[in-house]
């Protein structure tokens, strides 16, 4: 997670420069109130924690079938078939 | 050899360089001869850079000086590296100093931008390439070095994120593509 979007995280309304992912070379801009380096490193810790906790959930989407897919599966197989057929996805990447 | 006067105007002896700098300016040379490359400077940035202001901002490390001759003009290059979401808007401009050049005319609340729309129409993994080329008229005499540089401004501000020399996404991956930047600066006598 990139420093701004800690800052956002933090604070939807400020407006900074971020140069070279730097935490020294943060400008604040707009009157923003300055958050301090260890705030936004733990908000970067925070969410990188909340990103890698839903793998599972960008993996299953990747690879469930398209929606018109599954309205087909749907309308040969039923819900039985089409619930079958999404298990696969969600079996092969569990909740971590 | 000694330098000689001839009667028939003409001066033999001289050596390559033997003329003082300076002795001859572009307003000797004959109409027609000149437009030859003065000075280049040039910078090119290598790191990312975000930018989420609601308002005229440089771009850090995107700047370039040069001291030009009167008369002389300037010929920019700007190429830059720019990733953002589909969602917002931004735009960025070209600075001689203080003044913004290469940009449209004023018309109502219509930013007037070197490159504006700025925003991906591909995907979050995405970045594009944006370039200017313009001849300018500085209006400086030699004496003062001038700056030119680069400027964002993301209109919808906060959550209207512009990212220099990377994607939105920035994964660690193949599709998280780091790029380039860079300033040009070539004085073109007259």
């Amino acid at each position: 997670m990139d420093i701004c979007t800690a800052i956002l995280a933090i604070n939807p309304k400020a407006q900074v420069s971020v140069n070279a992912e730097d935490y020294d070379q943060i400008t604040w801009h707009g009157g923003t109130a300055v958050i301090s380096k260890a705030d936004i490193q733990a908000k970067q810790a925070e969410l990188k924690t909340a990103y890698d906790s839903a793998k599972y959930q960008r993996d299953r989407k990747a690879e469930y079938p398209s929606i018109e897919d599954q309205l087909d599966d749907l309308y040969h197989n039923g819900v039985d078939g089409w619930k079958a057929t999404i298990k696969v996805t969600k079996d092969k990447y569990p909740k971590g | 050899m000694a330098l000689a006067f001839a009667g028939n105007g003409t001066i033999t002896g001289l050596s390559v360089g033997g003329l003082p700098d300076g002795t001859v300016d572009a307003d000797t040379l004959a109409s027609g001869v000149g437009g030859k490359i003065l000075q280049v400077a040039s910078t090119v940035k290598l790191d990312t850079f975000t930018y989420n202001t609601a308002a005229w901002g440089d771009v850090t490390g995107m700047s370039v000086s040069l001291t030009p001759a009167s008369g002389t003009k300037v010929l920019v290059t700007c190429c830059f590296t720019y990733g953002t979401s589909s969602t917002y808007n931004a735009s960025a401009r070209l600075m001689r100093d203080s003044t913004e050049i290469c940009v449209g005319n004023a018309d109502g609340s219509r930013p007037q931008t070197t490159w504006g729309g700025l925003y991906s129409s591909l995907s979050d993994n995405h970045v594009h390439n944006y370039s200017m080329t313009f001849l300018d008229t500085h209006g400086a005499n030699g004496s003062t070095a001038v700056t030119y540089k680069l400027q964002f401004n993301s209109h919808d501000g906060t959550a209207g994120v512009m990212y220099l020399n990377r994607t939105l996404n920035d994964s660690n991956n193949n599709v998280g593509a780091r790029g380039t930047s860079t300033i040009t600066v070539m004085e073109i006598g007259a």
